[in-house]
């Protein structure tokens, strides 16, 4: 009996090892995007900071199309495949519903056979899809979408405005339990409806079978892309849908009826997703007859390529694999920036981070370029913004803060901070020492802990690293029990950061406040022009690069390997491959 | 027997009810939660879908629940499959099994006959080269192996596929999908293989090495039996006594999958679920999981023991 439980207890142990050693890495350098299932951005087109290619020091490119040098290398095995497109991608979870799915790459299978009403473009302003058309009234509270009259599901039947209607109700039911956070819509009688104090939502109305129209009640950047999603059949998703009860769809998560330009034919869990043409696809339809996702391993995603057994696969930039896939001669290599940046935050509760100049003095003492370089080989820039360089709302900000150890000394004695009697800093009878809380594994937090900790000695502060599992470091996080930590936040096309900037952001919970900061990310609210945004944007990366909520640590780039047989692809931060499904062919 | 088997049944309870309070007390104590990671949602859409999913509730009447929805048959609804944690097993699990019984057999088969002849050749040249191969064979790391493998035969000589279960857009049936799945199953069934054949030689050689000196066994050979005969028929089936308790405590093993092996060859299995369950803090269906081996490691003990008793006459059940 006893050797019965110990062995039983082995099993239990073994799934502890691993709870505590294998926890998920953020960000870092894993090439794994994360579902943005609602991406927000302006209304209308504005002057885009299209990406143009920029050199890292070392000479090598870091942002562009590098082309293949050598097409004739091609394998026969990519080249007799002349009806099918093969995409490597990670095992997709099989939730292939716009409003349920939350890995990116069951996003990617999603989207293939779903149009949202309207898309995200290149330059991150928004396009139109399955809405042709929309309007936002002079009071910035009502919106009206124009469907395409010719759109239709999968099946053949039409889509028309009451199948919007019927999903915007769907995801403000109260038993939505998908990731799509519909608050920030503030679409009127939204909440009534989820309470079950109405039937229906009161600001939904459709006007004719192509059009409807949207109330809110707040002028809100984020409502658009939220009003603007995707479209589900109330004909198939909707047959026994009941106020208050949406189980039953979850088992339609493997049988999509979409409007899409591709259908789904087969899924072999954890092997392949095989779609075919659309054949009700109301547009243009894709010149590639097969579309087949294909589940490839970390480990060998590049032998796949190099076999030509997948057309293309997203690859961990660094200067080897770059070089390794170059070396193959036969694929084009589509480099971007990543929509997302990397910081070490400052725990803004506790006292010794209050002052800026301290702050600002912990961002002069360390070499962040060092660092970025350690880890991304010229794959990433130093950042001094929290913002993508290509959205159309960065603003450059006077400090750059280049690595200079006088100078952040200066700043530390003009702080009160003076060096004691063993070399460290103190105040008020307080000694300096940083406890930097760090997950593990990540690549970054090995290359910031040696540096950091040089770097802060000659300052004069005790750095006191301590690594433990991604999600434990989250609970430090909420629960304030850290000084220092790094983190990456994934930012959506919208410029607005009040989640984690403002004094009641939703995810501030380092506790940043300044006042200035607060106004002006409640201005950037106020209107949905780009054009009026963007002084107020400018003025806020301002503010924030003096003030430093966090040490800004880089932005790094994001990589599609692509075999030179297929041409067509036009990619951005932005702009997901899946929206030139229909421009691509093969060579 | 059955009085055995009975009472054997009915000790198991206290140990699966002492189990599942281990389960969920060190998945429920580690930090973190399904939605703790997501930095997309408001803390205020979170704690709506806590309650959706339960998660807002004291680990205590959390445990109670989960136990009240398993005697009904419920496991519960994977959160990161956004299906019932059953079918998640069901669609993963199989494909671990089948790699796993093939490397199974083969490591059994490979052992038998190696353990066996290194064990008439005691300290011979054949017994030592063995010796030393399976223990090199047992010592690299299975992910060193499996990527050289998928480097000489997948890329340099493009014998056999680089990874996954079917030759991707194919719609075999019949004998030519099992034919596909036996193409891609060489390379992962190889390093399965050789990562538990080298401990299983030597179980065998010493086991057999035991029986060898036995008194019966120089009485056969006394008698004038063929030495073939002695050594296969009178020596080996005593030799093959504790492999039905080793085969016993494999039965969780089938089921559970190779982690990094699945991983590499992007086989299917229900080892890389696990895995990624673990990261996102996928409760139903880690907690789930971890019964089912839990119970299998349990039957499995049962089985070894009582299979035991009914091929040696020595032992009794009582």
């Amino acid at each position: 009996m006893k050797k019965l439980f110990s062995s039983v207890l082995g099993v239990v142990m073994v799934s502890t090892l691993l709870l505590s050693g294998c926890g998920k890495s953020n960000d870092a350098s894993s090439a794994s995007p994360s579902a943005s299932t609602a991406p927000s951005a302006s209304t209308a087109p504005s002057a885009s900071a299209a990406p143009s290619a920029s050199a890292a020091p070392e000479g090598i490119v870091n942002q562009g199309v590098i082309e293949a040098s050598d097409p004739s290398k091609n394998p026969a095995t990519a080249t007799d495949r002349k009806d099918t497109l093969i995409i490597g991608v990670d095992a997709p979870d099989g939730v292939f519903n716009p409003i349920y799915m939350e890995s990116a790459y069951d996003q990617y299978v999603t989207y293939a056979m779903f149009n949202d009403l309207i898309q995200v473009a290149k330059d991150g302003t928004y396009a139109p899809w399955l809405a042709t058309k929309w309007d936002v009234s002079d009071d910035k509270l009502t919106y009206t979408f124009h469907l395409d009259p010719n759109a239709t599901f999968s099946d053949g039947t039409p889509l028309t405005a009451d199948d919007v209607a019927f999903t915007q109700t769907v995801l403000h039911d109260k038993s939505y339990d998908g990731p799509i956070d519909v608050a920030p819509a503030f679409l009127k009688g939204g909440d009534a409806y989820r309470e079950g104090k109405a039937t229906s939502i009161e600001g939904i109305k459709v006007i004719d079978a192509h059009t409807i129209q949207f109330t809110t009640t707040q002028i809100s950047p984020r409502a658009l892309p939220l009003l603007g999603g995707s479209v589900l059949s109330k004909a198939y998703y909707g047959k026994g849908y009941k106020q208050g009860s949406l189980g039953y769809m979850k088992e339609l998560n493997q049988k999509p009826l979409g409007n899409g330009p591709y259908a789904l034919t087969k899924y072999t869990a954890g092997q392949e997703v095989d779609l075919k043409i659309n054949d009700h696809y109301y547009a243009k339809k894709p010149s590639i007859p097969n579309l087949i996702y294909k589940v490839t391993s970390e480990d060998t995603r590049m032998q796949m390529l190099q076999t030509g057994e997948v057309d293309m696969d997203m690859v961990t930039v660094n200067k080897d694999n770059v070089d390794e896939l170059k070396g193959y001669g036969f694929l084009n290599i589509d480099i971007f920036p990543t929509n997302g940046y990397g910081y070490i935050a400052f725990n803004h509760k506790h006292d010794q981070f209050k002052d800026p100049k301290v702050r600002q003095a912990l961002a002069y003492g360390l070499n962040r370029k060092d660092i970025v370089d350690a880890v991304y080989q010229g794959y990433a820039d130093v950042i001094n913004v929290p913002q993508s360089k290509v959205s159309w709302a960065y603003a450059d900000a006077p400090n750059k803060y280049e690595f200079d150890l006088e100078k952040a000394k200066t700043l530390l004695d003009e702080a009160g901070w003076k060096v004691g009697a063993d070399g460290i800093r103190e105040k008020d009878g307080k000694k300096f020492k940083i406890n930097f809380v760090a997950s593990s594994p990540n690549p970054v937090n090995d290359a910031i802990i040696p540096i950091a900790k040089e770097n802060y000695k000659a300052l004069g502060i005790d750095f006191v690293p301590d690594q433990m599992e991604f999600n434990k470091v989250l609970e430090k996080k909420k629960s304030g029990d850290f000084d220092m930590l790094f983190m990456a936040w994934g930012l959506v096309a919208d410029p607005d950061a009040t989640d984690i900037f403002a004094t009641k952001g939703s995810q501030n919970d380092v506790g940043y406040s300044n006042p200035k900061v607060d106004e002006l990310l409640a201005k950037g609210l106020t209107e949905l022009d780009p054009e009026k945004r963007k002084p107020v944007y400018a003025d806020l990366y301002k503010e924030l690069n003096a003030d430093l909520p966090y040490i800004f640590m880089y932005q790094r780039r994001d990589m599609w390997a692509i075999n030179s047989r297929i041409q067509g692809f036009d990619l951005s931060p932005y702009k997901d491959f899946y929206l030139d499904l229909t421009n691509i062919s093969i060579k | 027997m059955w009085q055995y088997i009975a009472r054997r049944l009915l000790q198991t309870i206290p140990t699966i009810i002492g189990v599942s309070i281990v389960i969920t007390l060190v998945f429920r104590l580690a930090p973190g939660d399904f939605l703790t990671s997501n930095m997309k949602i408001t803390d205020e859409r979170k704690a709506e879908l806590r309650e959706l999913y339960g998660l807002n509730k004291p680990i205590p009447q959390y445990y109670l629940n989960w136990v009240k929805n398993i005697a009904h048959g419920d496991l519960g609804d994977s959160m990161k499959f956004k299906s019932p944690v059953t079918t998640v097993i069901k669609t993963y699990m199989w494909n671990s099994f089948y790699l796993a019984l093939v490397a199974l057999i083969f490591s059994y088969l490979i052992a038998l006959l190696v353990g066996v002849l290194s064990a008439t050749k005691q300290y011979s040249w054949f017994d030592s080269i063995v010796t030393v191969l399976v223990l090199a064979a047992m010592s690299l790391p299975s992910f060193f192996i499996g990527l050289l493998m998928i480097k000489w035969f997948s890329i340099d000589l493009k014998w056999l596929p680089v990874g996954g279960m079917t030759t991707t857009g194919s719609n075999f049936t019949g004998i030519k999908h099992l034919l596909d799945v036996g193409k891609h199953m060489i390379l992962p069934a190889t390093v399965l293989t050789m990562l538990s054949v080298g401990s299983l030689t030597r179980y065998f050689r010493t086991s057999m090495i035991e029986v060898v000196r036995q008194d019966y066994v120089r009485t056969a050979r006394a008698k004038g039996l063929k030495e073939r005969v002695v050594i296969f028929k009178h020596a080996l089936r005593n030799a093959l006594l504790p492999v039905i308790t080793l085969l016993g405590l494999e039965l969780p093993g089938l089921f559970a999958g190779a982690i990094i092996l699945e991983k590499i060859f992007a086989w299917p299995g229900i080892g890389r679920i696990n895995l990624d369950a673990i990261g996102v803090r996928d409760y139903p269906l880690l907690m789930g999981f971890t019964m089912f081996l839990a119970i299998l490691t349990i039957i499995g003990n049962l089985l070894a023991d009582v299979f035991y008793a009914a091929a040696d006459p020595r032992i009794r059940l009582d």
